[in-house]
C-alpha cells in the first residue's frame, strides 16, 4: 500500500498562562482566506480552515473560530466519504484524522477519539496521523493520551530509513508534540524529558541539514506561525518558533532568566515582531523603559492577546508607560484606551474602544475592556456583564469585573438569581500562586486581586514549584487576605504555565 | 472457536446523521441476554429485545464491548474517559474501574478480564474479586486474544505477538508478525488436529494474512486480496445453511469483497471472492447468519452463498449485535433493541 504524507498539525500552547504563542493579524487572516479560496487539494483547504479557526481564537473571536472548525469538519467529512468510495484507505485515514482534529477543536472529545481510532486502524504506521491524534488529545486536555500517541508518532518518524530534510522536519514536529504533551502532564521528570526533546529540536533545526530551508525562509520572507503549515518553510518556521518559545517559558518559570531571554531573542531574531516573545522579553526586563518598548511592539504585532493586554494594564498602573497617541496602529489605540481607563477619562476611553469595536466586531478582549469602562464609570450600575449575559464559561474576567463582584458580595447586593448564576458560572484566569505550604496551595492573585481557595489545595500533576497557573474556578464569595479585599474561590481545574 | 477481540472501536459515521458513536451492544448466549451500553447507562434485555431485565449506571462514552466465553460477564471500555465496566449479565451488577491509560481492547481468560492500555504499553488483568494487576508489553498493544493456555497481545507498532502466562503475567515467548495488524483471531485445535492453537492476523496495509502455529511459534504469510482487514470463522456446530463449519471469511474493503474459503487452517486459500455492493471491512458470524459491515457508510449486510442483503444503515461497528436467532440494532426512540429483518 502506498505511503501518504500527512500535513502535520502543530500542537498549540494556547491554553497556558502566557500561551498566546501565535501572532494574529488581518494580513494573516486574509492570506489564509485567500488560500482556502484558491486551493484545490483537500489537505491545503482543510488545514487552512483549522489555521483560520485558531487565528480567530487568538483574536478572541470565538464564534468565527467555531465556524471555521465546522467548515474544516465538513471538508474532512466529504473527503472521507470520497476516499472510502474510491477504496483509497491511506487517504481515508488522513481524512479521518483531519475530521478528528476539527472535532477536537469543537470540543467533541469522544467523537474525535472514535474517528482517530478509525484512522489508525488503516494507517497505524503514519507518524503524521499519530501526531494529529496527539495534537487533538492535547487540545482536549487528555494528557496521557496526548503523550502516548505522541510517542507513537515519534517512533513512527524514527523508523524512516534514509530520512530527507522533509522527513526530519516532520519528525521534529512529532517531537515537539510529544514535548508539549509531557509538559502538560505537570510531572517534574516528564518536564525534564520535554526540555531535552526541545533542545534536540532546536539543535536539529540549527543543523546543516536545514541550511537551504533557512535560506528559503529568509528569501520568501515567510512569517506565518501556523497550526497546520503545509509548506516545508512554513513547517520549519512554526516549529522553530514554538520550540524556542516553549524552552523560554520553561526557563522563565524556573527563574533561569538569562536562558529564557536567549530563547525569546532567538524567536525575535527570526521574526522581529513576534508578539509573545516580545511580551516575554518585557516581563524579563528590569528597565521600565525597555519593558515599555517591548510591550508597545508586542501590542502593535497583536493588539488582542489577553495576557499581553493584562501585562500592559499592570505596566500602566505602575505609572511607567509612555503616552499613547490617538490614531496610529490598532495596538496604539488599544494602549490609548487602557491609559484613558487608568486616568478615569471614561468618555474618551469609551469612544476609543467603540471605534476599535466598529472595526473589529465580536472581539472578546475589546468587549471586556468596554465592560470595564462601563463598570468603573458607573454606567452599568456596578454589575459585571456576566451576571446578566451568561452564555458559557467566562474567560479572563477583568480586574474591574472581579472587583465589582467582590463589592456586590461585601455589600450584600447579590440577588438569589445572581447567586445562582455565579454558582453555575465557571471562570478561567491566569493566576500567580502564593508559595505553597508543603504541596498545598492556599491562594494567590488574579489580575492583581488576592484570592483564597476555599481550602488549601493540592493539584494532581502540578509540581509545588509551579508559580503561574491557568485556573478554572467558581467564585464563592468575598473575603480578606492580609487586610485586603479578596475573592474566595473553588478551584475546578489547573494547568501549569508553559 | 474462541472468539478473539479485535479493536472494535466505534467508527464515527460522519456521513450519516442518525448514526451515534455512543452505543455498544453485546450478546450473552448462555444468559440469553442482549447487553446495551449507551452514555451513562447499561441495560440488559431478553433475547427478543422486548423486555428490559435490568438497568445500571454506565460509562460516559462506551467505545467497545466484549462478552466472556461463559457469557456471564461483559467488559465495556470507554477509551476516551479511560474507564472499564465489568457487568454481571445475570443481574446487571456493575464494577467500574478507572484505567491508568487508554483502554483499547479486551478479552477474557476464564473469569479474568484482560485489557490493553495503549498510552502505557501495558495490559491489565482484573480478577473477579476486583484485583487489578498491570504488566508491561511492547508499544501500541492494539489487539488481544486468548487460547486455552495463554493470553496473546499484539503490539501493532512493532508487529510483535506476545504470549503471556495468565497466572504470572510474564511474557513467555514472542514472535514478530509485522506491523499494522487490524484483527487477531485465535482458534484452538479441532479434534484430530495437531496440538496447539493457531493465530491469524490481518495486515490490511501489507495485503497479507499471517498464520501462526502457536505451538511452534512458526509463521506463514499469505497474500490475500488487496487489504484483508477482518477475519472470522464459521464455528463448528454452527447451524448455518449457507456456509460449512470451518469456513473462513475475510473482509477486503479495497476489493469491495469477501474472500470465502473452506480450509480452516489456511484462510483465503483457494478462496472464492464474493463482491459486495460497497466496501466492507468487518465481518461477524453467529447462529443468526454471516454479516458484513461497511464502516465508511455504516451499512450492514447479511451474506448468503449467492446473495447479499442490506439489513440496516446508519450504524457504527458496535451499534448492532447478532444473537443466535436474529440481528438487533439499537432503537434510541423506543429505548430498546430493534429486531431487524434479515431476509428478503
Amino acid at each position: 500500500m502506498r505511503r501518504v504524507v500527512v500535513a502535520f498539525a502543530v500542537v498549540l500552547a494556547a491554553s497556558a498562562a502566557h500561551g498566546q504563542t501565535r501572532i494574529t493579524s488581518d494580513v494573516e487572516i486574509r492570506n489564509m482566506e485567500d488560500r482556502v479560496r484558491k486551493a484545490t487539494d483537500f489537505e491545503t483547504r482543510v488545514s487552512a480552515r483549522i489555521n483560520l479557526g485558531d487565528l480567530r481564537n487568538d483574536r478572541n473571536e470565538s464564534a468565527a473560530a467555531q465556524h471555521e472548525f465546522e467548515m474544516a469538519l465538513q471538508l474532512a467529512r466529504d473527503a472521507r466519504e470520497q476516499s472510502w468510495r474510491k477504496h483509497d484507505l491511506p487517504r481515508y485515514a488522513v481524512a479521518c484524522s483531519w475530521a478528528g482534529l476539527a472535532l477536537a477543536a469543537l470540543g467533541r472529545g469522544a467523537d474525535a477519539f472514535a474517528i482517530f481510532e478509525e484512522a489508525v486502524r488503516y494507517a497505524p504506521d503514519s507518524a503524521g496521523i499519530w501526531n494529529n491524534y496527539s495534537v487533538a488529545m492535547s487540545r482536549l486536555d487528555r494528557r496521557g493520551k496526548s503523550t502516548g500517541t505522541g510517542r507513537l508518532s515519534v517512533a513512527a518518524g524514527e523508523r524512516t530509513i534514509n530520512p530527507t530534510p522533509g522527513d526530519l522536519l516532520r519528525l521534529n514536529v512529532s517531537r515537539f508534540t510529544l514535548a508539549q504533551g509531557l509538559l502538560n502532564s505537570g510531572d517534574d521528570l516528564e518536564k525534564d524529558e520535554a526540555e531535552r526533546i526541545l533542545r534536540t529540536i532546536t539543535a536539529s533545526l540549527d543543523s546543516d541539514t536545514f541550511r537551504s530551508t533557512r535560506q528559503a525562509v529568509v528569501k520568501r520572507e515567510e512569517f506565518q506561525i501556523l497550526t497546520a503549515p503545509t509548506t516545508e518553510t512554513g513547517r520549519y518556521l512554526s516549529i522553530f518558533n514554538r520550540a524556542h518559545m516553549q524552552l523560554a517559558l520553561i526557563y522563565e518559570n524556573d527563574d533561569r532568566i538569562d536562558e529564557a531571554r536567549r530563547e525569546y531573542q532567538a524567536v525575535v531574531g527570526r521574526r522581529s515582531d513576534e508578539p509573545t516573545a516580545l511580551a516575554g522579553l518585557a516581563r524579563l526586563s528590569r528597565d521600565p523603559k525597555e519593558r515599555d518598548q517591548y510591550l508597545i511592539q508586542s501590542l502593535d504585532a497583536n493588539p488582542f492577546a489577553a495576557d499581553v493586554v493584562d501585562e500592559y494594564q499592570r505596566h500602566v498602573n505602575a505609572n511607567v508607560a509612555s503616552p499613547a497617541a490617538a490614531g496610529g496602529s490598532v495596538g496604539s489605540q488599544v494602549r490609548l484606551a487602557i491609559q484613558q481607563i487608568h486616568n478615569r477619562d471614561f468618555r474618551r476611553g469609551r469612544e476609543t474602544l467603540q471605534t476599535l469595536i466598529a472595526a473589529h466586531p465580536n472581539n472578546d478582549v475589546l468587549q471586556q475592556l468596554l465592560a470595564s469602562v462601563e463598570l468603573l464609570s458607573g454606567a452599568s450600575s456596578g454589575r459585571p456583564r456576566f451576571l446578566d449575559q451568561l452564555t458559557g464559561p467566562v474567560a479572563n474576567p477583568s480586574e474591574p469585573e472581579l472587583r465589582a463582584v467582590m463589592s456586590l458580595f461585601s455589600t450584600n447586593k447579590l440577588s438569589p438569581t445572581d447567586r445562582a448564576t455565579l454558582d453555575r458560572s465557571e471562570f478561567a484566569s491566569n493566576a500567580t500562586l502564593d508559595k505553597p505550604d508543603g504541596d498545598a496551595f492556599a491562594g494567590g492573585t488574579i489580575n492583581g486581586i488576592p484570592f483564597r481557595f476555599q481550602n488549601p489545595t493540592r493539584f494532581r500533576g502540578i509540581p509545588s514549584a509551579a508559580k503561574t497557573l491557568r485556573v478554572a474556578y467558581r467564585i464563592l464569595g468575598a473575603t480578606t487576605v492580609d487586610g485586603r479585599d479578596a475573592l474566595l474561590v473553588e478551584p475546578l481545574r489547573v494547568e501549569v504555565s508553559q | 472457536m474462541i472468539r478473539a477481540v479485535a479493536l472494535s472501536v466505534l467508527a464515527l459515521l460522519l456521513s450519516v446523521g442518525a448514526a451515534r458513536a455512543d452505543v455498544a451492544m453485546a450478546w450473552s448466549q448462555s444468559a440469553g441476554t442482549i447487553v446495551v451500553a449507551h452514555p451513562k447507562i447499561i441495560e440488559g434485555f431478553d433475547r427478543s429485545g422486548e423486555k428490559k431485565l435490568w438497568s445500571a449506571e454506565g460509562l460516559v462514552s462506551p467505545s467497545s464491548i466484549v462478552t466472556s466465553q461463559d457469557g456471564k460477564v461483559v467488559a465495556i471500555l470507554d477509551g476516551f474517559e479511560d474507564q472499564i465496566a465489568l457487568v454481571t449479565v445475570a443481574n446487571g451488577a456493575v464494577a467500574l474501574y478507572e484505567a491508568p491509560g487508554t483502554p483499547v481492547a479486551a478479552a477474557f481468560f476464564g473469569r479474568d478480564a484482560w485489557v490493553t492500555l495503549r498510552d502505557l504499553s501495558r495490559v491489565l488483568r482484573i480478577t473477579p474479586d476486583g484485583v487489578v494487576t498491570e504488566f508491561e508489553v511492547a508499544m501500541d498493544p492494539a489487539l488481544i486474544a486468548v487460547s486455552d493456555l495463554f493470553v496473546f497481545v499484539y503490539s501493532r507498532a512493532e508487529g510483535l505477538l506476545q504470549e503471556i502466562d495468565p497466572k504470572s503475567g510474564q511474557v513467555t515467548r514472542n514472535v514478530v508478525l509485522g506491523a499494522g495488524g487490524s484483527d487477531l483471531e485465535i482458534r484452538p485445535p479441532r479434534p484430530f488436529d495437531p496440538p496447539g492453537a493457531m493465530a491469524y492476523l490481518c495486515r490490511p496495509t501489507a495485503g497479507r494474512i499471517v498464520v501462526v502455529d502457536l505451538n511452534r511459534m512458526e509463521i506463514q504469510e499469505r497474500g490475500i486480496g488487496a487489504a484483508p482487514a477482518d477475519l472470522t470463522f464459521v464455528e463448528f456446530g454452527a447451524q448455518l445453511l449457507s456456509f460449512d463449519p470451518g469456513t473462513s471469511v475475510i473482509a477486503d474493503p479495497v476489493r469491495e469483497s469477501l474472500h470465502i474459503a473452506h480450509n480452516p487452517n489456511v484462510p483465503g486459500q483457494n478462496s472464492q471472492e464474493s463482491s459486495q455492493p460497497t466496501p466492507v471491512d468487518r465481518v461477524v458470524v453467529t447462529g443468526a447468519g454471516l454479516f458484513a459491515f461497511d464502516s465508511g457508510n455504516g451499512i450492514l449486510y447479511r451474506i448468503e452463498k449467492r446473495a447479499t442483503t442490506k439489513v440496516a444503515s446508519g450504524l457504527t461497528a458496535t451499534s448492532f449485535v447478532p444473537t443466535n436467532e436474529a440481528l438487533f440494532t439499537w432503537d434510541a426512540k423506543a429505548g430498546k433493541p430493534r429486531r431487524e429483518k434479515t431476509t428478503e
